[in-house]
């Protein structure tokens, strides 16, 4: 016998569908298929069983499990699409591998980015449209009356969806920001080791308040310095060569505080990642290097790492290899330029229109003013996509020779 | 990723690439990739973090290695059968230059 239920958000918070998926177990329903467009689950009634469920999303799965996971137990159920379920016979306290969930959060990440967007711009044409339409409501000559007609109800309709929507979007915004920092916790709960050995240095705010006033803390602001990595990269060792060690960036990446302190030799590198998973994290942690900073929230990524090296020793870098740094910058400049590129051309496109219009009319100083305006946007947006280009260039000329 | 687009790709593979792949005779960590390089060349190739990295992503979007998360939620890698194929290809072609090495290398003494 084959049970239908359906499940709409399933794929929201994995982990509780895991455990409804073991709970079902134990009642004698076993899994045998997930239709994704349905939201259903379909179970096949059996002998209860007591199993640990684990999904999975891996664009690249082959047809089998890997060997570890196969060892420890685990078996496949099913797959549909990128989305996988695997089964052990063991409790869940017992077995050491499973699958990993950095393709449940990029995926479930870039789902709520698509709703975020749309929740972000209902709210402003919604906020818009209020705005109007108290503006009408209260002026003194308005006319406006209701008038009947049977084509109301389409128009109830149409903000009927609107705010089913809308209720959609923002439910799925809330339920994956947190179901996604419950897998990362998930993860960072066991080596929280690192957490602390970053913040053992970290002063309390009164010292701090001290330290700036002695001059013993120093405050610099840097910008667009994704425009030009190596020149931070240098700026920043020089400061530490002159005895000026990096304190804390803040959480936007403009400004750096030092401490005044020895002279050291330390190697910084910023590197920049699409999205980047937590294996990210820890590979350089192993290798000896230490995160300064690493933006968060958006979809592109930076972050900066550093180390310190003795005297006698090269300078460490986090890329080994020079074709593989180069093709990095490459990725660089590509991204800055697709990012603003279509802006330049926009903007210089209503710029021709702009002087055609004071050819023709008399020019008032508003237009005067958004083609001012207009000129240092594109003069900047330029000038950080060159930038980048520079960049790359600069690291091609020191690999080639 | 199939066995022909995999060999088309990779062969011949960047001394980087290759040392990351031989390496994965057993699921490594990220960094235990980076050790063993280091011990198998006696400290010759000293892989950097981003340099491994940036491979595996690679290698694991073409189907050539697999991840799974060990006892710690750490990330391991392992080859799949698409991935010992194109090694053992790898090697193959390595042999030839190996062996064609021993025999003109006198020519050059």
């Amino acid at each position: 016998m084959i049970n239908k239920v359906m499940r709409p958000f399933w794929s929201y918070d994995v982990q509780k569908t895991e455990k409804w998926l073991t709970h079902m177990a134990e009642h004698g329903y076993l899994l045998v298929k997930i239709n994704r467009v349905t939201r259903c689950f379909f179970f096949q009634k059996g002998e209860p069983k007591k199993l640990t469920y684990r999904i999975g999303f891996d664009k690249m799965q082959g047809e089998s499990l890997s060997r570890g996971l196969i060892a420890e137990g685990w078996s496949k159920v099913l797959r549909t699409g990128n989305w996988f379920v695997t089964s052990n016979e063991k409790q869940l306290e017992q077995i050491k591998t499973s699958s990993v969930r950095e393709g449940i959060i990029k995926h479930n990440r870039i789902i709520m980015y698509i709703f975020g967007g749309i929740v972000s711009y209902f709210t402003i044409m919604a906020v818009l449209f209020l705005f109007l339409f108290g503006l009408i409501l209260f002026s003194k000559d308005s006319q406006g009356e209701v008038v009947d007609s049977p084509y109301w109800i389409f128009t109830s309709l149409y903000f009927g969806a609107l705010i089913a929507i809308f209720i959609l979007g923002l439910y799925s915004v809330i339920k994956i920001y947190r179901t996604n920092k419950k897998l990362i916790y998930e993860k960072v709960n066991r080596n929280d080791l690192y957490k602390k050995t970053l913040c053992t240095d970290k002063f309390s705010k009164a010292e701090e308040k001290q330290l700036k006033r002695s001059g013993q803390l120093i405050k610099k602001r840097k910008f667009g310095w994704m425009y030009a990595p190596d020149k931070l990269e240098q700026w920043l060792e020089k400061m530490e060569e002159q005895g000026y060690n990096l304190y804390h960036i803040s959480k936007t990446g403009t400004t750096f505080q030092f401490l005044n302190g020895k002279p050291r030799k330390v190697s910084y590198c910023a590197d920049y990642q699409n999205i980047a998973d937590e294996s990210y994290f820890d590979i350089h942690r192993d290798a000896g290097w230490k995160s300064v900073f690493a933006s968060f929230g958006s979809l592109q990524k930076w972050s900066i790492w550093s180390r310190e090296y003795s005297e006698n020793d090269e300078r460490p870098q986090i890329y080994s290899d020079k074709s593989n740094q180069l093709k990095h910058a490459r990725k660089i400049a590509t991204a800055y330029t697709c990012l603003f590129l279509p802006l330049i051309v926009v903007y210089m496109f209503n710029l021709g229109l702009g002087f055609e219009l004071i050819h023709d009319n008399n020019p008032d100083p508003l237009r005067i003013f958004t083609i001012i305006v207009m000129f240092l946007a594109i003069l900047s947006f330029g000038s950080y996509s060159i930038r980048t280009w520079m960049y790359y260039r600069r690291l091609k000329k020191r690999i080639d020779c | 990723m199939d066995i022909d687009k995999a060999l088309k790709k990779y062969v011949p593979m960047t001394e980087t690439a290759f040392y990351i792949l031989l390496s994965l005779t057993e699921p490594r960590h990220g960094y235990g990739i980076v050790k063993h390089v280091n011990d198998i060349t006696n400290s010759r190739i000293v892989l950097g973090s981003g340099t491994v990295y940036g491979t595996l992503t690679k290698m694991q979007k073409d189907g050539i290695i697999t991840v799974f998360a060990d006892e710690e939620r750490k990330t391991v890698y392992e080859v799949t059968e698409t991935g010992k194929k194109l090694i053992t290809a790898e090697i193959k072609r390595i042999k030839e230059l190996h062996q064609n090495a021993l025999k003109y290398e006198g020519e050059f003494l």
